[in-house]
């Protein structure tokens, strides 16, 4: 099954109480933590499709007493990842990878072996630059992250009932 | 036996052991928690779970932790 990666934004700061709550509410596959003085919880969860990964997760959020406000998309790639977004197989990202094929010069990856992790951002600019290949940045997963982000904005500013009628006018 | 500083899963401590120098590991054993991963730079905390649905997917979650807090190569 795939496993997708997405990190929630929290309505506030996690308590010591909140890491046990989320836990036993699902979140045992995701990792939770503080920054800048808001809760997050970082999402890795294998579901059958992101739309089913990211409402789990929701729910898990919510009847553990938090509230997701937004979603943000995970901008760090396996290379399988990445051989799927820019519509090569994954030996051919390896090699580019890994500088046996193509122009080197490939961004450099956080980890070692199959955990490494590079950067999107990173990794479409070296194909523009050095492939002269245009990669698509926004795939059809990044738009329904940025569509689940906006509606867990507007549920924090309109009673989910108006939203509704809003979505089905 | 594992020791107070190894967590049990290998794949965790794969990621806990190679940390850069802003980044540490807390043991904490409390609750669900078995530490935290700390950034001394900019004091962002993470959760490292004792028993993880996936060992290897949460070390990927922390690999995560670590990659978006390398301030200094980011310069």
């Amino acid at each position: 099954m795939p496993v997708y990666e997405f990190t929630m934004i929290l309505d506030r700061d996690l308590s010591d109480d909140d890491y046990d709550r989320l836990f036993e509410a699902g979140l045992d596959d995701s990792s939770p933590g503080s920054e800048n003085g808001h809760g997050y919880i970082a999402v890795t969860r294998e579901a059958p499709r992101l739309l089913d990964a990211i409402v789990s997760a929701v729910h898990d959020t919510v009847r553990a007493g938090l509230r997701p406000v937004a979603i943000e998309e995970e901008d760090l790639l396996t290379l399988g990842q990445i051989a799927e977004r820019s519509g090569r197989t994954h030996e051919s990202v390896r090699l580019l990878a890994a500088g046996r094929r193509g122009p080197g010069g490939f961004p450099g990856a956080v980890g070692a072996g199959k955990a490494s992790l590079y950067s999107w951002a990173a990794v479409s600019d070296w194909f523009a630059e050095k492939l002269g290949v245009v990669v698509q940045p926004h795939d059809a997963n990044a738009r329904l992250l940025a569509a689940a982000s906006h509606i867990l904005r507007a549920r924090a500013l309109a009673p989910t009932e108006d939203l509704v009628l809003l979505a089905s006018a | 036996m594992v020791s107070a500083g190894r967590h049990p899963k290998n794949a965790i401590n794969a990621v806990i052991g190679d940390l850069p120098d802003n980044i540490e590991v807390v043991p904490i054993h409390k609750g669900h928690r078995w530490g935290v991963l700390g950034c001394a730079t900019c004091d962002a905390t993470e959760a490292i779970w004792s028993t993880p649905r996936s060992a290897d997917n949460h070390a990927r979650g922390l690999l995560r932790f670590v990659a978006r807090h390398l301030h200094d190569e980011e310069g």
